[in-house]
């Protein structure tokens, strides 16, 4: 919005809250590259940064809502400001998620062996997802839409990968049934990264929301 | 729900001596229906909805231009007989404004002036109906000869819409009713005008942003003098089209 609110405080609030939002994007970005990391070469110790990682954004998920509550009843947003302040706990409800799943494939990631040319595959579509969450992050900061729009279209790509990639993998199994279990874990970390994509996507999807009043779905 | 224009509106100017009060406003207003009025002090709503009861009339500066039509009939005509209007067009103040006599009086006071009835004993019934409809009458129904003044203020004002709905208008026109009201009393009178929109038109300007939403089911936004946006309340606080709208509701100018 061009000019602030009479009431300066309400400024501040507003401030504050997309600041929240913008610190749990940049811890979930961090948690992705410490995945990144792990995925390239195993370490337990980069394991227990990615877990912990989660717990800061669980607490920032509690923070923003709590702020987002505060200025619903004391400030009876409307029009942009409701838009955003709605759309903000929405959003952090997705990188809530995003932690969860990002946590959940470091730990699967302990009982994988990637063979090279599948680990290039993994490591392709996490490049995607970090780049998304990059761009995801400037879009939000600059409420730029036709950024945010691009971004869920970068979704699609995530997706056909997926698809790709899981075909491959259920095909192994029949060929290797005895190491059905490892390429279970393999399954779950790549529908893990189709879901963060689509959470990262749905971020994009509020930015929309605040500007234009639309939820766009594919 | 009808979606009957019960009030049209087309470019009305108005003008106090030389300085213009309203510019160019066109609007309409649908039967039984809740339309709030909203806009920052001095842009012209109280103006404006004195024009639909030519309550202005009285005062000497005033002139306006322009055409205002109730169910069809142009009601800015010289011959229009101004009281039979306001009895179809009631109006309730800011400041609740009982008449210096008893509480039962007060609503009596315009059926008999009207002869609306000649009946005793059903003058009592149409009063005790109104403040029914009020919720006043559980309150005080061994204080009906005693004076309105006695009255709480938001017992005041509801004494006044039963006053006003006593002479069965058409159209209600309430200019910031609650402003010098607590919470419980504003609450109460919120939920009267919802029940009263079933069988009224209900035009009402507030200053309360809350208020407009809560209550209407149009709004319309004035802006020094002109009618800038008007359209749905829900649309209008969701997602208001003009950013004079979007700064005014948010906050941002007034
Ligand atoms: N009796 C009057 N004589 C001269 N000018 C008047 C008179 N009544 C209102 N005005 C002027 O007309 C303009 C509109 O006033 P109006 O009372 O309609 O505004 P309003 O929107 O109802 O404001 P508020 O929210 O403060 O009640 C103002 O500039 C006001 O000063
Ligand atoms: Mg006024």
């Amino acid at each position: 919005m061009g000019i602030g609110h009479i009431v300066k405080s309400y400024d501040n609030d507003l401030d504050n809250l997309k600041k929240l939002i913008v610190d749990m994007m940049e811890t979930n970005l961090k948690q992705l590259n410490l995945l990144y990391t792990l995925l390239s070469a195993f370490s337990s110790h980069t394991q227990e940064e990615v877990i912990n990682l989660d717990t800061a954004i669980n607490g920032l998920d509690a923070k923003i809502i709590e702020e987002a509550i505060k200025i619903f009843s004391l400030r009876n947003p409307v029009a942009y400001d409701l838009r955003f302040v709605f759309a903000s706990s929405h959003v952090s409800k997705n990188l809530e998620r995003v932690g969860d799943y990002t946590k959940a494939s470091a730990r699967y990631a302990a009982n994988v062996s990637f063979p090279d040319n599948i680990k290039s595959k993994y490591l392709e579509i996490l490049h995607i997802l970090i780049e998304m969450l990059h761009s995801t992050i400037n879009a939000f900061v600059n409420m730029d839409v036709d950024l945010a729009k691009k971004v869920i279209k970068t979704d699609d790509k995530v997706d056909f990968l997926y698809n790709e990639l899981s075909i491959l993998l259920l095909q192994k199994i029949q060929v290797v049934p005895e190491k059905i279990d490892e390429i279970r874990a393999y399954i779950l970390i790549v529908r893990n990264f189709e879901r963060i994509g689509d959470h990262i996507a749905t971020c994009c999807q509020y930015v929309n929301f605040i500007e234009n009043n639309i939820m766009i779905y594919n | 729900m009808s979606e009957n224009k019960k009030i049209m509106v087309q470019k009305v100017n108005a003008f106090y001596g030389a300085k213009q009060a309203l510019f160019d406003v066109n609007l309409h207003v649908l039967e039984k229906e809740v339309t709030a009025f909203i806009g920052p002090s001095g842009c012209g709503k109280s103006t404006f909805l004195r024009c639909l009861n030519r309550m202005n009339d009285l005062i000497e500066t005033f002139s306006m231009n322009g055409s205002i039509t109730i169910d069809g009939v142009e009601i800015t005509a010289k011959d229009l007989d101004p009281v039979e209007l306001r009895m179809k067009v009631g109006m309730v103040f800011q400041k609740p404004n009982p008449f210096p006599k008893s509480i039962f009086e007060n609503v009596a006071y315009g059926l008999r002036i009207h002869g609306l009835t000649s009946n005793k004993k059903e003058l009592e019934e149409i009063v005790k109906d109104c403040l029914e409809r009020v919720g006043l009458l559980g309150e005080i129904k061994d204080r009906l000869h005693d004076s309105a003044f006695g009255l709480s203020g938001g017992q005041q004002q509801r004494l006044c819409i039963a006053r006003t709905i006593a002479i069965e208008p058409n159209i209600i026109l309430m200019d910031e009713p609650c402003s010098a009201l607590d919470p419980i009393a504003t609450a109460k009178i919120e939920n009267l005008i919802g029940e009263l929109s079933s069988k009224y038109t209900i035009i009402i300007v507030t200053h309360s942003m809350q208020q407009a939403a809560r209550v209407s089911k149009n709004t319309a936004f004035f802006h020094l003098g002109k009618l800038v946006e008007f359209g749905k309340t829900k649309d209008i606080f969701s997602n208001p089209k003009d950013k004079k709208t979007e700064d005014y509701i948010t906050g941002r100018i007034g």
